[in-house]
């Protein structure tokens, strides 16, 4: 394997060279996001976060993984961040090709042994107030609140692409 | 008597009528493969989009256009307002990643977008918010009755609902339209549609347009 030559080969410009540097910051982000929640004592892991942030808009949403591993259920409460003035989880419904987007106070519960997903087909965390923009490739602190795991931090990575992994289809 | 019985008839109808939409809408939006034969689904897909050619939007790029005058290349179409922290976006990876994966020159296909919120939308906000995504996408606001009139004809439904801190959001169709470039609808893609499926449906709308892919 030789990255190297295949690498200068492909980028011709500056541009393409930031493009890729980019995106292995985004990489690198996401994997330290997936480990980092791990030794947490809670026990719940926050994988693949992160955050759909077009063109310095002032609202943007928040996506996930979490795992609760342990033996007994949990509910995902709320979310918090310093650069956001409001974060909510929101929930989606699709009926008859009308997307609804709403507020879902009372959180959504994660079995025990089991995960749930926070993506752009369903349950997401909204932000709104955000200032200033938010960079391609930032690191934002999401603090979720938890029933019984109480608060956890991850990383949410900002990406002005949705990463190819990212998709989930509607369940 | 009479009035009711012909209440009770007109009833049945629009039940009826309610019922084979939500059936074509389920059809359209499970992500399987695009019937090759002339259906019942395909005649009502090109029932859409008709009679609006007069009306004159505003593009955030070329300014006040009638809406007949965006014909000539194949288009990939969705309404939406750019408030929408989901929908929007990912609509636009969605489709810029699928135009990556064929391998399409840029500009072949035209990303369209109509707005439902032209009280906070404007063509220069418009502009501003969609240069922050890698393909080109241009993006329409308008009078609100003509943009009404032109979501009606693609049978775009939405509904304002208010938010508790005096914001809003919209409920709204959330399909994307692809059009020939004679501006007629040949296919439907319901949010949510699988990258493989956005894919070969576009596939199948460029080759159709005389695209080499």
């Amino acid at each position: 394997m030789e990255p190297q030559s295949g690498v200068s080969e492909i980028l011709c410009t500056r541009g393409e060279v930031m493009k890729v540097w980019t995106t292995i910051t985004i990489a690198v982000a996401l994997m330290c996001a997936s480990c980092s929640a791990p030794g947490s004592p809670s026990g719940i892991v926050v994988e693949g976060a992160w955050i759909a942030a077009p063109s310095g808009n002032d609202v943007a949403s928040g996506f996930a993984t979490i795992r609760n591993p342990g033996g007994r259920a949990d509910r995902l409460l709320g979310a918090a961040t310093r650069r956001a003035s409001m974060a909510m989880l929101h929930d989606m419904t699709i009926t008859n090709g009308v997307v609804a987007m709403r507020a879902a106070p009372s959180g959504f519960p994660i079995a025990a042994g089991s995960e749930m997903v926070l993506s752009p087909q369903g349950a997401h965390i909204m932000l709104m107030g955000i200032s200033p923009p938010l960079k391609e490739g930032e690191p934002v602190q999401m603090e979720l609140t938890f029933e019984k795991a109480g608060r956890v931090v991850a990383p949410f990575v900002v990406g002005a692409k949705q990463p190819a992994s990212a998709h989930t289809t509607h369940p | 008597m009479k009035a009711s019985w012909l209440g009770g008839v007109l009833a049945l109808g629009l039940t009826m009528a309610a019922l084979a939409g939500g059936m074509y809408w389920k059809q359209r939006t499970d992500g399987s493969p695009k019937q090759t034969s002339a259906s019942l689904i395909d005649q009502d897909i090109r029932r859409l989009g008709r009679g609006v050619d007069t009306i004159v939007l505003e593009g955030s790029r070329q300014g006040k256009t009638p809406w007949g005058a965006l014909k000539g290349r194949p288009r990939a179409l969705f309404f939406g307002f750019t408030h929408c922290a989901v929908i929007c976006p990912v609509t636009v990876w969605e489709l810029n990643n699928a135009v990556e994966a064929l391998g399409l020159p840029p500009d072949t296909l035209q990303i369209q977008f109509v707005t439902l919120d032209p009280e906070r939308d404007t063509p220069q906000t418009m502009q501003k918010y969609f240069e922050g995504f890698d393909g080109r996408v241009d993006a329409y606001s308008g009078r609100r009755e003509d943009i009404d009139r032109i979501a009606r004809a693609f049978d775009v439904s939405y509904r304002k609902v208010e938010e508790a801190d005096g914001q809003y959001t919209i409920d709204h169709t959330a399909t994307v339209f692809l059009l020939d470039a004679q501006g007629r609808v040949v296919d439907v893609l319901g949010y949510g549609t699988p990258p493989e499926t956005v894919q070969a449906r576009l596939r199948a709308l460029m080759e159709s347009a005389g695209a080499e892919l």
